[in-house]
């Protein structure tokens, strides 16, 4: 065992391909996704030894890393430890939505969102798509608000998202300030320079929201994320209202690529990166984070370096991104500790790299207390599953044999609250620092998620968790043809054995935790079913009232 | 008493009112006193605010627009190529008012004429009175995080003062509203989703959609097959739990499943008559949501509501002449309309339709839109709402002139906490509740802006 991760260890470093900071490419779609090298599991501090996992932290690494444990992947991890598996995931191709997209059978103005599903169900490269779903809630573009008719636009940028998952940070911001789709999204697309006598001044929306939310947040913050205090207990902010006057005046002169004028133009191409005119840009002088000066007289490209890598080198980035990316996959209420070991290596890897997306997702799940955090705060770790993930894990774990050409659940955010790149504003669908009423906000704690959960979603969500396993499922004869029917090929042969049965369903969907009552609620609906014929039906009762529970909600 | 209206018994029974203990003049916080036939009939009585929140910014000085030359010019030449010309507005209390209202909005002008809408000018988030000098000196207390959205939407829903607040205002008025009923829940609804305004320490609105309580499929408990699949699924989400998120997750399923079913019986009589709202308008259909409620309101066994309903797209950054029409077509068609349901229902002065949004907009365009602002001009609707007047002072609109802080931003004359507490004592609060909700009221001399009869 050991021997053979040593030779994949050094082959992985032999494979090493790196990607510099600051490379600026102004063609997209050209780029070949990085693959990650393979990294040192002591990269993080208080690292969780790496050792073939005991299936319920399978599981748990499983619900962290994916968008839903599937048994081949927790029996692959007993049998060989958590580094492995994700340097594997990190090595796996990328699947970019827009293939999906091109391959998609018919192309209603939303289909990207079906692609989306089929992708998180059955990609193969499931822990870069859990990452990109998370940068889409930080680095945030929506649907809403105009761009609902452009979806390759739309699918293009979920790709940039893709591409540098386990790339470097700097190059992620670059792109995302560069697309279309977001020049459109916060207006920066046609921002230009200071018109005094008409009174047009630069539009500060991408100044304000590049800082405020995609990567350093509005209060200076300590390396653990915690607020840096002034004698009076108040947050310091880390900009004011004249940075942002200064790169809005630098986010100046950039249209579509292939914009025929500046003001106006008719050629819209929402998937190149967008290109600078000149004569649009602000050429003055300007101020940007920490006092850092920028001559007059630089080219839009020029200073849109010199400004992202201003905001890139501002501390804040590490923990204000770092705690995060946690939030989003491991735990919302993180321990100082964990944020600032995670943080720690953002800011710099083993390979002296600040802003590897790679050695920070890969700090995050193995750091101790992704591995343990549910045994040093048990009643408190762990955070609530989004509404699209309960319905991506209930479709993964009965891996379904194919997905219909004509499914169709696109119009999901009308049920559940909640769709990729459909969020209601740049402020995505929660913000990390909602606090649910209650015992929740009595302790202090954060659940962002369940500022969508309310009266209306839940019951939207256990219905449509009902009409995906109780009436779709492969032993049902009049399933339609737009539903994707869970296989109960496997649950069906324990059946007859109703202690396997439940064994088995309690690892899937629960990672071996269930409750004795639970168990015995189980048992009693089962029974009831008990008519001749009844076993698929009695499966299905098993499975929806296990999905349902307030147990299956919650990931821990 | 349900038989007269509220304004006509005000102003013809002045000494029953005094004998009643209600003051007309003076004071005008004084609170409320219980115990004879007046004050019997009107804590019987039914009042509900209705919040509509306008998402990202509402241009009010492009809603409400001087018509006055010199004022209108001023305007026109901050704002270039997005000015209102006069082609664009009508004009209100028959040319009278030196506001008119866009001309898309103008479902909204009977309303003012008769007296049932009020605007209050040049309103936002203050903490204190703040003058231009006292602002560009940073010589008081400022809202934090002017001109951004996420901040200044939460401010205007808690209105707690500078430091990170954890409650709305709306949430801490439930705390004396549900002292007018038996009931601990459903005096606080949204259309919107959870929000600030409504959220509290211990405190959520009930959150429904506009066709209506959602219900449960495959769950009845009534019918043969689905019944022990329902019993299951109560005794699960009854069960013991200690994870504070699981728990959490149960108490809003047990919640959902017990107020669902209610609701659901109470609305089921009302559809024939809320059949008509405006087609294409979501607006309208969540204010027609909020009819019904407000129809199954006795049903129910309520006596005071706070509604929350918001309408998006205010953040006009650009396409503003394009866009902007549109919106206000929307809100005034939504409100014209829920309105005339509450004069179906016979509710006009029990219910105040108020809207706020997270700021105004720029004086100065950025070619074509406008950026955040600060001042902002706001409506008031409902049979108690002393109507067709101006509240508050009008600013310059002027981008050089008096008002203009910076990059055209007005610094606002009234404060949203002034508004607040307006409302919050219409609806039935005492002085010492309004302080307790609002605590930096006591920084203004006026607590009361007058556009409510109470």
């Amino acid at each position: 065992m050991n021997l053979f991760r040593s030779v994949l260890i050094m082959t992985s470093i032999w494979l090493t391909v790196g990607c510099a900071p600051g490379d600026s490419t102004s063609d997209l779609s050209n780029q070949e996704p990085a693959f990650a090298p393979a990294l040192p599991t002591t990269e993080v501090a208080h690292a969780a030894p790496d050792n073939p996992l005991l299936q319920k932290d399978a599981f748990r690494l499983l619900e962290q890393a994916t968008f839903g444990p599937v048994l081949k992947d927790i029996v692959a991890l007993g049998v060989s430890g958590p580094e492995f598996w994700i340097n594997k995931q990190m090595q796996t191709p990328a699947t970019f939505l827009s293939d999906g997209l091109a391959a998609a059978s018919s192309q209603p103005w939303n289909e990207y969102i079906n692609v989306w599903w089929r992708h998180a169900i059955t990609a193969e490269d499931q822990l870069r798509q859990r990452v990109a779903f998370a940068l889409s809630q930080i680095l945030v573009v929506s649907a809403d608000d105009g761009l609902g008719d452009e979806q390759m636009g739309l699918t293009n940028y979920y790709d940039i998202l893709l591409r540098h998952s386990f790339g470097n940070f700097r190059d992620l911001l670059h792109d995302v300030t560069l697309s279309p789709i977001m020049g459109e999204y916060l207006s920066l697309k046609g921002n230009q320079k200071s018109d005094p006598e008409k009174n047009i001044q630069p539009d500060e929306n991408y100044a304000r929201e590049v800082l405020q939310l995609f990567s350093i947040g509005q209060v200076i913050l300590n390396d653990d994320a915690s607020p840096v205090l002034d004698q009076d207990g108040v947050p310091l902010p880390a900009y004011n209202q004249t940075t942002i006057e200064n790169f809005a005046r630098v986010f100046t002169g950039w249209h579509f690529a292939n914009a025929e004028h500046f003001v106006w133009p008719e050629n819209k191409d929402y998937i190149s990166a967008m290109q600078p005119w000149e004569q649009y840009h602000d050429q003055g002088p300007k101020t940007l984070l920490n006092n850092v000066e920028v001559a007059a007289g630089l080219g839009a490209q020029d200073e849109l370096n010199i400004a992202l890598d201003n905001i890139f080198n501002h501390p804040n980035v590490g923990p204000f991104i770092s705690k995060q990316l946690i939030q989003r996959l491991v735990t919302s209420n993180p321990t100082k500790e964990y944020v600032r070991d995670v943080a720690q290596v953002f800011n710099k890897n083993h390979a002296g790299e600040r802003g590897s997306l790679a050695s920070t997702i890969k700090a995050i799940l193995m750091h101790r207390e992704a591995r343990f955090g549910h045994i040093d705060s048990p009643d408190t770790f762990g955070k609530l599953k989004e509404p699209l993930i309960r319905m991506t894990q209930i479709w993964r774990a009965f891996e379904p044999l194919s997905i219909p050409s004509a499914f169709n659940y696109s119009w999901v955010e009308s049920e559940m609250g909640q769709a990729p790149l459909n969020s209601p504003s740049v402020f995505n669908f929660f913000r990390p620092t909602f606090s649910q009423p209650g015992e929740i906000r009595d302790r202090g704690l954060v659940s962002p998620e369940f500022q969508i959960m309310d009266e209306t979603s839940i019951i939207k969500i256990t219905n449509r968790l009902l009409a995906s396993t109780i009436w779709s499922h492969n032993f049902k004869h009049d399933s339609e043809g737009k539903r994707i029917a869970i296989d109960i090929t496997k649950e069906m042969e324990l059946e007859p054995d109703r202690k396997a049965l439940l064994d088995h369903l309690d690892l899937l969907l629960l990672g071996g935790e269930m409750s004795p009552e639970l168990r015995r609620e189980i048992n009693q609906l089962m029974d009831s079913r008990d008519y001749p014929l009844a076993a698929s039906q009695r499966v299905v009762e098993a499975i929806f009232l296990i999905a349902s529970s307030p147990e299956a909600a919650l990931q821990r | 008493m349900n038989t007269f209206s509220r304004r006509r018994f005000l102003k013809t029974g002045s000494q029953t009112i005094a004998g009643a203990g209600l003051a007309l003049s003076g004071n005008p916080l004084k609170a409320l006193a219980y115990g004879d036939d007046t004050t019997q009939a009107l804590g019987d009585s039914y009042r509900a605010l209705v919040c509509i929140y306008l998402e990202g910014g509402c241009d009010g000085f492009s809603l409400m627009v001087p018509t006055g030359s010199y004022e209108n010019l001023a305007f026109a030449e901050s704002r270039g190529e997005l000015a209102v010309g006069y082609d664009q507005i009508i004009s209100l209390n028959g040319g009278a008012s030196p506001i008119g209202i866009h001309s898309s909005a103008a479902a909204l002008q009977p309303l003012y004429d008769e007296g049932r809408l009020a605007m209050i000018a040049n309103i936002g988030t203050l903490i204190e009175p703040t003058t231009v000098e006292q602002y560009q000196n940073n010589a008081v207390a400022l809202p934090a995080q002017l001109f951004s959205h996420s901040d200044q939407a939460t401010q205007w829903q808690q209105l707690q003062g500078r430091g990170t607040a954890t409650t709305g205002w709306g949430a801490k008025a439930v705390d004396y509203l549900e002292s007018y009923h038996d009931k601990d829940y459903l005096t606080s609804i949204s259309l919107a989703g959870s929000n600030y305004w409504q959220t509290g320490a211990t405190r959520r609105p009930f959150s429904m959609t506009e066709t209506g309580a959602t219900s449960y499929q495959g769950m009845d408990r009534y019918e043969n097959w689905q019944q022990p699949r329902a019993e299951a699924f109560q005794r699960v989400v009854d069960l013991p739990r200690r994870h504070v998120i699981s728990k959490a997750y149960a108490d809003l399923q047990k919640r959902a499943m017990s107020v669902t079913t209610e609701l659901g019986l109470a609305l089921e009589g009302n559809a024939a008559m809320f059949d008509d709202a405006p087609a294409e308008n979501p607006l309208a259909e969540k204010l027609n949501m909020v009819a019904q409620i407000i129809a199954a309101k006795d049903t129910l066994g309520l006596k005071r509501q706070i509604f929350y309903v918001t309408m998006g797209g205010f953040d006009v950054h650009d396409n503003q002449s394009k866009d902007q029409p549109l919106l206000f077509a929307q809100l005034a068609d939504a409100m014209s309309y829920f309105q005339r349901k509450m004069d179906d229902l016979g509710q006009s002065e029990n219910v105040t339709t108020f809207t706020a949004s997270d700021f105004g907009r720029s004086l100065l365009s950025n070619g074509d839109g406008t950026d955040h602002g600060w001042g902002n001009h706001l409506m008031a609707m409902g049979g108690a709402v002393n109507g067709g007047q101006i509240y508050g002072t009008l600013p310059s609109l002027d981008i050089n002139g008096a008002d203009s802080v910076h990059r055209g931003r007005v610094l606002p004359t009234l404060s949203a906490t002034q508004y607040a507490a307006t409302l919050l004592e219409w609806i039935g609060l005492q002085e010492n509740q309004i302080n307790e909700v609002l605590p930096t009221l006591r920084n203004f001399d006026i607590k009361n802006l007058d556009f409510l009869i109470v």
